[in-house]
């Protein structure tokens, strides 16, 4: 016979297995900093943390994009960026980056999930 | 990384409290709440995401106690009034919101396990079973008249819902019609029986004992079946789902039709978000208001994951703790004073909700309801008035 404590103690089960897939995801998605120069084709879909210096900034409709320098370049796309994002993004000032690294006609890019100043 | 995960954690408690709110007042809805929220936050925005999956999550299960403890229906748990009324005046009323809990846990459980499968398959499912639908729906109504013993007054009732329920959802302009519907038919309609049989309240017992573990697990699988398919289909929703399992399976235990419902309830609501994710499909409003908010990406299946986990938890916690809490309140009190309440509060939710022609609608869903009572006939076959606007929908007409 089920009885009622039971529902308790499997629903406790429940909450520790959903706080581990939370932790998980965050670590999934706040991964380390690495160089620009180190990420390549075989990095795609992967998320990753860039920082360095914002340069050619633009902004569209909808889109922020700019580049980082940190010695090496690599591009940063931003969709549906709030008035926070714009601020942070200023010509030369450092920035550091989470993102999860795309193609686009042919070169590599980091679409923004995070922008941060350092 | 951990002020992420706690940012996410935090969110994810301020939703299920939300769910409590939605869950308890008739009338709060939690697409109105994911709408608010909707409408002061950027895009792109994951903490929200954690808001409305878990404010959803807890709403399907704490939406039972009003149902079942004061026959105060919602629009997904209506159908809980008639068994856990039942068991409320035996004294089970604790006992049938925990079955409910039972339900929408194990359910759910069997739900997480088989999303993976149900994103790799939700298209092909989405597509194919649709067709499926009328046959179904109808071949269940010939069921409901064929169990009965007075299959004339069946017959009536059937057709008077049908009717009253194709003239309100496919002609009239009724603001939130569904509301006065189910409440005449399920919860107007019961408390006017309790009300003319001068019910007093047992003393509810606290048994720990639930169900069986076979039964427990045979009923929640049909819930978690029942409810993939009302996460996919159009037009059908928790309580033809919950009829059609309980014609097709034969099911007459209160205590295992509790569960189903339960089970219903949430693998409904978790799967929609699953079908969002994997096919873009918008089942339920709060899923057609994230796919507003934010575009759901690979890694996102283990946001939803944990965010599905860690609500339901709560849910049965503290679903199990507010019903113990409520049923001392309803105990003190007595009980037609009680029933006379929630009947006015009924008619005046309904005035403030659906206006005079809403009113209107309710008496008359009413009276068919209060005549089913008398007469004897299974109150499910009120059902019509979802069923057949249902089949009307599937076969184009």
């Amino acid at each position: 016979m089920l009885r009622e404590n039971w529902l308790d103690l499997i629903a406790l089960a429940l909450a520790f297995a959903g706080m581990l897939f939370l932790f998980f995801y965050a670590n999934l998605v706040e991964p380390e900093t690495v160089k620009i120069e180190n990420i390549s084709e075989k990095d795609l879909d992967k998320f990753v943390q860039v920082q360095g210096f914002a340069e050619k900034i633009n902004i569209e409709k909808n889109v922020l994009w700019f580049e980082v320098n940190d010695g090496s370049k690599i591009k940063i796309v931003k969709f549906n960026y709030s008035q926070e994002d714009a601020l942070k993004v200023r010509e030369n000032s450092v920035v550091k980056i989470i993102g999860k690294i795309g193609l686009y006609k042919g070169d590599l890019q980091i679409i923004a999930r995070k922008i941060q100043n350092d | 990384m951990i002020e992420t995960f706690l940012a996410l954690f935090f969110f994810t408690i301020i939703g299920c409290c939300l769910g409590i709110l939605t869950g308890l007042i008739p009338g709060l809805h939690i697409n109105a709440l994911a709408l608010l929220l909707f409408l002061f936050v950027a895009q792109g925005n994951e903490f929200v995401l954690a808001v409305i999956i878990s404010m959803s999550l807890v709403h399907s299960f704490v939406d039972f106690i009003p149902s079942i403890l004061l026959g105060v229906p919602d629009e997904n748990s209506f159908l809980s009034i008639l068994p856990g009324h039942k068991m409320l005046l035996d004294g089970n009323g604790i006992k049938a919101v925990n079955l409910t809990v039972l339900g929408g846990l194990f359910s759910g459980i069997f739900a997480l396990i088989f999303s993976p499968v149900f994103v790799l398959f939700a298209r092909k499912i989405f597509e194919v079973l649709p067709m499926a639908i009328p046959g179904i729906l109808f071949f269940v109504i010939i069921l409901m008249i064929l169990f009965q013993k007075n299959k004339t007054k069946t017959l009536i009732v059937m057709i008077l819902s049908g009717l009253l329920g194709i003239l309100v959802l496919r002609n009239l302009t009724v603001s939130n019609s569904l509301f006065p519907l189910v409440t005449g038919f399920f919860g107007l309609s019961t408390i006017i029986a309790s009300i003319n049989n001068e019910p007093v309240l047992p003393k509810q017992k606290t048994s720990k004992k639930l169900i069986g573990k076979m039964e427990a697990l045979e009923s929640s699988f049909f819930g978690f079946f029942s409810g993939t398919f009302v996460s996919l289909l159009p037009s059908i929703g928790s309580a033809q789902a919950a009829t059609i399992i309980q014609k097709l399976t034969n099911v007459k235990n209160s205590e295992k039709y509790l569960i189903i419902l339960g089970g219903i309830n949430t693998v409904n609501i978790l799967l929609s978000f699953f079908g969002l994710y994997a096919i873009g499909i918008t089942r339920t409003g709060v899923a057609k208001i994230i796919k507003q908010i934010l575009f759901l990406e690979k890694e996102h299946f283990i946001l939803i994951l944990a965010i599905s986990l860690i609500s339901i938890a709560f849910g049965v916690v503290i679903t199990k703790k507010i019903s113990k809490q409520i049923i001392k309140i309803v105990e003190m009190l007595p009980y037609k004073k009680i029933n006379i309440s929630v009947l006015i509060f009924l008619l005046i939710l309904t005035l403030v909700f659906s206006g005079i022609l809403g009113l209107t609608i309710l008496l008359t869903a009413t009276s068919i309801g209060f005549y089913a009572i008398t007469s004897k006939i299974n109150r499910t076959s009120c059902m019509t008035f979802l069923m057949l606007p249902t089949i009307l929908i599937y076969l184009g007409v």
